[in-house]
Order: structure tokens, then sequence, then C-alpha cells
């Protein structure tokens, strides 16, 4: 016979059905003011993203206010890269579209776009741009498709689609997709929850969401909910909290949100809380990161948890941060 | 971070461990520190490599130190004789082994073997096969292994037969490997093309794919990836586009409605063009929608003449009908009903549907609550002939939401996909013999969602009272009812008015008769309905408020109100 279902079992314990917000805002309060913890040390090389992290989990839970708004701004433009018109993750190293895509992100909950040179940026974005249409990350050449969503969601953010070809961006996602009607990193690779929330993501800013299957795409991604009520990212993988994310704005975009099960979900996603520290794990049990604390809030506000502010499924900031920005993108609503 | 438990130790363990932390924040402050500094100094010697590989081993991720790196390599091989070369960029795949073997999903670190690679004097292409060849025994999933086995496979021109024997053995071992189906789903048509068969893979080697799939599925059929080959081998169900309905009226206002099989763009490259009588074709270019309505007030009829209307979309796409002198409104109807809702396995003849069929039904013999086999079993059904198999594929759909609850949303809405086909083809074709039918009665069928609506856009007075319907997108397609007067929702659901009931601007009579509605500010949606003569909300939570009529009366002075 074939394999068991790999998924874990729910920990039997009341004080977690509660959401801990005092507790999750402490952590990544302390989070972001331990600058000398070990694991803070050996993240450097993504701040910049970790801030961002941080930043849009506290706005969720309406705790923004408790972060250093000066130092973290002085920081990320300490970031900025004059020559190329990319950001760095951290200072010295290289700037790159990930972590170009989290300052804009920054900036934008901060409302501060204004202190920096937008056509730098969009200069950097759009020489990244290959004739094939794809992304790469930098100037070593690594195309993937998280690299197209960075570059799309930045220069929407930044009001400047207009820099790229659209086209041909739609062309090579496009070229991405896969038998099961998922999407990867590139073309021929296997489908992967992350990659097909970028694909989506991407095609829904460009208004091309046609491209998708969604009734195939809408079945491959709610068939990730295993009998825990986790979501997994790939077929026999374990769950994980930020693929609560990335399948559940997947499936929102196209409008499949009810094709899982949204009460297992929130209960495993709760289970995945820390009532010592605060803070999300990526299953019950494991140490917790700001990543998993953004996107186990994130996902519960998407299963409609009133306590958690409005999140928009397309940026992961929260919806009255992108209604301030008049933002023009494409859902599936049949 | 991924899959770090969370440990509990003493405060001594915790103390000894929180030095441990120090010193080594300590060292890697420190390393990392030097390393800038040389970078910053414009440094590229063999020491600095030193310098990064202890860092890098201690923290792979790092991909800056990994451009400092090629940074000095790419400097320095130039200068080195071609045996030297060739020794750096051995160690240095040594260095990347050891990072892979602790941390084989980082990004920087197979980017860095590629250039490694790209830049050796002699890249051991065999080598770096025979190291995927055994990452992927480690984890067969590691999906940046595989995709940099197939970067080896086209550098070391390996031709697809040997990787589809790969294919094979690693499914062999293990029949959930998805990403071998994967890969097998991207070799196939490139090891065996057609240009006779509608999928452009060869009717043989597709017979040989059936049987894999069948063996998987006897070994163990509760394995989702050889179900979602077996779907992908059958076809994705999408078909070209093609019209349903159209309906021109003269009055109130000029309106035409065109209803297609699936959601449409109006692209410039691709328009939708009306022709009325003489005038000129118009292409109506609408980049911004995405619906399978698509409808226009914008024309403007001859009055009291017969007017001929011409619907063009794409090649092929075309229907030509007239409104006659002195008719209001005229409804075109294609003659293809059948082709309108069937469920369309692209690939499949109808004989692999039959014997897939036979197939399926053996299964369920041995295995009849196996959700994979219901589903395949009644989509074949659904693909064969949905009407005459309606039963059998309601009692399947009603098995899987008992069998597979995570996923009720899910059939349950292709339960009600397919319920609203079977009625609304028969109604559609009761209409074509009697043209003053303009009611539709969809009541009682527990549905969840609502589908087709397009075609239904003649529909003046319509029946959903007794159904599942719960929220906003459930009723999202209200919004193509463009005649509708009359509308039940008794029933149901409700909890809150969906706003495309605010877009039903003929609508008469509207029952919201025993659903959940609580708030009073719903009923806001309905001011922009300037028909709108009876209102019954009766056995809603909104009714108990004391102000519930007179706030209701206020707000819509004119209306009959039932409560
Ligand atoms: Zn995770």
């Amino acid at each position: 016979m074939g394999t068991p279902v790999k998924d874990v079992e729910l920990p039997d314990r009341p004080e977690l059905q509660e959401l801990l917000l005092e507790k999750h805002a402490s952590y990544i309060e302390t989070f972001e003011k331990n600058k000398d913890d070990l694991d803070y040390c050996m993240t450097e090389f993504l701040r910049v993203s970790g801030i961002y992290w941080c930043l849009t989990a506290m706005d969720l839970i309406g705790q923004l206010d408790r972060m250093n708004k000066t130092e973290i701004l002085d920081y990320v433009m300490s970031c900025f890269d004059k020559d190329t018109g990319g950001f760095r993750p951290a200072v010295n190293h290289d700037p790159h579209l990930l972590y170009t895509l989290s300052a804009v992100q920054i900036l934008i909950l901060y409302d501060s776009v204004s202190l920096i040179d937008k056509d730098r940026i969009v200069s950097f974005v759009s020489k990244l741009q290959q004739p094939d249409g794809s992304f790469v990350g930098d100037r070593w050449g690594e195309v993937d498709t998280r690299f197209s969503f960075c570059a799309l969601a930045t220069l929407s953010l930044l009001g400047r689609l207009d820099a790229v070809d659209i086209e041909k961006s739609v062309q090579f996602i496009s070229s991405c997709m896969n038998f099961d009607g998922g999407f990867g990193v590139i073309p021929g690779s296997e489908s992967h929850a992350g990659q097909v929330y970028c694909c989506v993501g991407s095609l829904a800013i460009c208004k091309r969401l046609d491209v998708i299957n969604a009734d195939q795409l809408g079945w491959w991604l709610c068939e990730r909910q295993l009998p825990s009520g986790g979501l997994n990212g790939r077929p026999e993988k374990l769950p994980d909290v930020c693929y609560s994310w990335w399948v559940l704005a997947s499936l929102s975009i196209i409008g499949r949100i009810h094709w899982i099960d949204k009460e297992r979900l929130t209960q495993f996603i709760m289970a995945t809380q820390d009532d010592e520290t605060g803070g999300f794990s990526d299953r019950p049990g494991d140490m917790v990161d700001p990543f998993h604390t953004l996107f186990g809030l994130a996902g519960l506000s998407l299963l409609g948890n009133r306590q958690i502010k409005g999140v928009n499924l397309i940026f992961c900031l929260p919806q009255n941060v992108i209604e301030r920005l008049e933002l023009d993108y494409e859902l599936l609503k049949e | 971070m991924h899959g770090r438990l969370k440990v509990r130790s003493t405060a001594e363990q915790e103390e000894a461990r929180r030095r441990e932390k120090e010193k080594k924040v300590l060292w890697y402050r420190e390393k990392n520190e030097s390393i800038f500094a040389k970078r910053a100094a414009g440094e590229k010697d063999r020491d600095t490599l030193k310098l990064t590989e202890e860092v890098l081993l201690e923290n792979s991720d790092v991909g800056t130190l990994w451009s400092y790196r090629r940074e000095i390599l790419t400097e320095l091989l130039p200068t080195c004789s071609q045996e030297d070369s060739e020794t750096m960029c051995k160690t240095e795949l040594n260095i990347l082994e050891r990072c892979l073997r602790v941390n084989p999903k980082a990004y920087c670190v197979w980017l860095h073997r590629r250039w490694v690679l790209e830049h050796s004097p002699a890249p051991q292409w065999a080598h770096e096969k025979q190291l995927c060849d055994l990452f992927l025994n480690h984890d067969e999933r590691n999906f940046h292994c595989w995709d940099y086995r197939r970067y080896v496979i086209r550098k070391a021109g390996i031709p697809p037969s040997d990787e589809f024997k790969y294919s094979f053995d690693k499914i062999a071992t293990n029949f959930s490997n998805h990403s071998a189906w994967h890969y097998r789903s991207k070799l196939l048509p490139l090891l065996h093309p057609s240009h006779s068969s509608s999928n452009g893979i060869d009717e043989n080697a597709m017979k040989k794919e059936y049987e894999l799939a069948q063996n998987a599925f006897y070994t163990d059929p509760s394995d989702q990836s050889a179900w979602f080959y077996h779907k992908w081998l059958l076809g994705r169900g999408t078909r070209g586009t093609m019209i349903g309905c159209v309906l021109v009226r003269r009055d109130p206002a000029p309106f035409i409605a065109v209803s297609f099989n699936q959601n449409v763009k109006s692209t410039e490259e691709e328009p939708i063009i009306v022709t009325l009588g003489d005038a000129l074709p118009k292409p109506v270019t609408d980049s911004g929608r995405f619906e399978s309505l698509w409808w226009s007030c914008d024309l403007v009829f001859p009055k009291d003449e017969e007017v001929t209307v011409r619907i063009e979309k794409g090649d092929g796409v075309l229907v030509e009908m007239s409104l006659d002198k002195g008719s209001n409104s005229s409804l075109w109807l294609t003659p293809d009903l059948d082709l309108l809702f069937s469920t369309y396995l692209t690939a499949a003849t109808s004989e692999v549907l039959d014997s897939e069929l036979v197939m399926c039904r053996e299964l369920l013999q041995l295995e009849p609550d196996n959700k994979w086999c219901l589903l395949t079993t009644l989509q074949l059904l659904e693909a064969i002939d949905y009407d005459k198999h309606h039963k059998e594929i309601i009692d399947l759909y009603d098995k899987l939401v008992k069998c597979d609850p995570l996923r009720r949303g899910y059939y349950n809405d292709l339960r009600s996909r397919h319920l609203i086909a079977v009625k609304l083809r028969r109604r559609l074709e009761e209409r074509r013999e009697s043209p003053d039918i303009n009611s539709f009665d969809l009541s009682q069928l527990n549905l969840s969602r609502l589908y087709f609506t397009q075609h239904m856009v003649f529909i003046e007075d319509l029946l959903l009272n007794g159904n599942k319907l719960n929220s906003t997108h459930s009723l999202e397609g209200l919004k193509n009812l463009k005649s509708l007067q009359s509308l039940s929702l008794a029933d149901n659901q409700l909890i809150t008015l969906p706003k495309t009931l605010g877009g039903l601007t003929n609508l008469k009579s509207l029952s919201l008769e025993n659903n959940d509605i609580k708030e009073l500010e719903d009923f806001d949606t309905l001011r922009s309905l300037p028909e709108l003569k009876e209102l019954n909300i009766r056995g809603n939570p909104v009714c108990q408020l004391s102000d519930c009529e007179p706030f209701v009366k206020k707000m819509l002075p004119n209306i009959k109100l039932i409560h």
C-alpha cells in the first residue's frame, strides 16, 4: 500500500482557542527590539522583508504604533541602493527584487512613498525584465515566478505598471502552468502553492485571470486541506501556517475560498499560536517566527476573524492601506 | 523557519545555550564585518574565499556572500592555469555540496552551483546528474533539485526518453511522488507528439499512461497524484467560445445581451462586433470586463422597423438574427444546447470515456467510499451524458459530501452546476417551442451557488426558494438577470443582502421570507430598484426590531411590505 497521509494532530489545548492578540503584539515588538538575538542575526540577509512581516502583522492587529516608525524608515532608506535603484535586504547586502517589494510595501504602509525617488525604483524593476517576459531577481540572472510577482506588485503599488511589457509578463507566467492547473518556479517546474499565489496575484494585477482554469486550479488548491484542517503547499506534504495565506489568498482571488473548510482551518491556525511567547509557528509545537505570525494573522483575517483588520488579497497589506491607493486589479467572481 | 520543534529544557541548559548563542552572534558579526570591509575595499583574493566559506557553511542562505564569491572567482579564474581553475571550481562544488546537505532547499546555493558549472573549464555533467539522483533519493520531492536536474539534463544533452524512464522508476518506487508524475506530464508530449489527436499526444502512448494510472489506483486508491494525472489525461474540460443566447429588446430602452459559455473579454485583438441592420460593424472593446454575459444599452435601433442583428467574436462565433417590425423583443438560442452545458474532457474519445468508466466502476466495487474514484466516475458520467445519468450523478455528489466533508463547498458547487445545467437545458428547449415562456423554477434543489445565469438573461420570473444560498458570492450570478421582474429567495440562508440585487432594475417583486437577515441597513441596496412594488421580509431576525417597519417604509416609501 502507499504512504499514509502526512499530517499532524492538533493539541487539545483550550487556551489556544482564543486569539492571543496582546501576546502576538508583544512577541513582534520584542523580536524587532532584540537585535542581539542569534536568529535575528542569522536572518539579517532578509531584514527588510522581516520588517515588512512585523509591521504588517502589527498593523493588522491595530498595534502599529508600538513600532519605531522613524528608526524603521531610516533603516529602510539606508538600504536603498542609489546606483541601481533597488533595495538591499540589509546594509552591505546586494539589492534584489524581493527586498525592493518589501521596502515599497513598508513605505506604502507608512504612507511615506514621497521619501523615495520612484523613477529610480521603476527603472531598477523594469531593467530586470527579460525578452521572454520573465523577471530576474538581480544581476545574477535567476528567473523565478516569485520575481514576476515582486516586479508587478512593486510597479502596481507605485502606479507604474506601464514600465514593463505586461503581455509578455503574462505569456511567461502562462508558460509556467502545469497539468494540475497550478504554477511552478520556471517553465517545467512542479506546482507549488507559493508560486501559485505569485502567478495568480500577478495575473490579477495584469487583469488577465482569463489565463487560469479556475475550476481545475481551485480543485488542486482545495485538496491542500488535510484532516487536521491545515493546508499544505503540495500533495503529500505537511500542513504549514504560511500556506493558509498562499492557498487561501489564491482561492479568494479566483472566487473559491468556500471550497475549503474554514472552521477547521481556523482551528489549525489557532493551534499554532505559542501561548508563552506569543507568535505563530509553521505547525503546532514548533518555534514561532514573524513570517508565520504575519501569515497566520492574515489567514485568520481572510477567514473572517473580526479581531483582525481586513487584509488585501494581492498585496498582503491592510485593506485600508490599499484602498488609500485606489489600485486597479481583477478578482474572479464566477 | 520551518520544522523547528520547540523543546523544553532546564534553567541550566537554557543558560548554557544562551551563552553559546551569544558567542555565536559575536563570531558571526565579526566575520561578516571583516568580509564586508574587504568587499568595500575591493579585495578579491583567496583569503576572502576562505572567509566567506566559513560563514556560508554556517548560514548558506546569505545570497550576497555567494555573489561576492562569484565576483572573486570572476576575477581569479581567468588568471589561473587550466588546472588551477579546475581545482578552484571543484573546491567550489565541494563547498556547495556540503551546504546542500545541510540546507537542500537554499535557492542561492543551487543558483551558485549553476554559475560555477557555467564558468568551469570542464563541467562534469554526468557527475551533476549523479548528484541529482542522490539528492532525489534522499528527498524525492525537493523541487529545487528537480529544477536543477532539468537544467543538467538539458546541458548534458540527455534524451527525454531516459528521463521518461527515470520518472517511471520514481513512480514505481512510490506512486505518491507528485513530482515524478508532474515530470511525466512534461515529457509525454515531447516524446509522443501527434498532430491528429486533440491534445497533441499519440493515442497509443496515452493508452499506456491510462494503464499506469490504473496501476497506481489499484496499489493505493487514495494517492491523489495519479488521479490528478488521470484527469489531465482525460483533458481539462475547456472548449472554444460559443454563444448561448442573444436577447434584443426595444423597450423600455434599447438593449442587447449576448451570453457565452465561458467568461470572455472583448479586446482590441478579438473584439465583440455588433452589426445592426445596414449600419457599419461596431467593434465593442471593453478590456476591463471578463464575464460570461456581455450586454449594452448604447445601441440605437431604428424605430418600428425590422432590424437584423449580427454578433461576431473571434473565429467561428457568429449569430445572425432579426427583431421583427412591431415586436418588442427577440431571443436567439443556440441550436447546440447540448454542447452549451456538457462538460467536455477534451483529450478523451468516447471509447476512452467508456473504458475508464468501466475501470472506475470496478474499483468502486472494492473501494465504495474512495472519494477520488467517486469524483472521477461522476465526471466521466457528466462527460458521457449528463442528462441521461442525472440521477446517478446527484447520488454520487451526495455521497462525496459525506465521504469528504472538508471539501463539501466544492462538491456542492459542482452539484449545483450540474442541477442547473439539467434544468436550464430543458427549460431552454421548452422556450424554443413557446416564446412566451419567461419563468424558471429552481426551487427546493439545495443549490449552494448560481451557475449559467448568463443564459437566463431573458427570464422574468425566477424561483430560488428553498435552497442553501447563503452569501454574496453564491448569488453573484444574479447580476446577469437583466429581465428579472419577480424573484423569490425565500427559505435560504441569507445573512445579508447581496449588492448584486441592486442591479436588477426591472425587479417588481422580491421575497426574502425566512432568511437570516439581521441588519436594517441592508435594505439600502434596494433603493436603486425603481420598479419595486412588493417586498416580503417575513421570518427574518430583522423583523423583531421595533423600528423595522417604519425604517423600511421610510427607505422604500412606495412598496408593499410583508413582514
Ligand atoms: Zn511555512
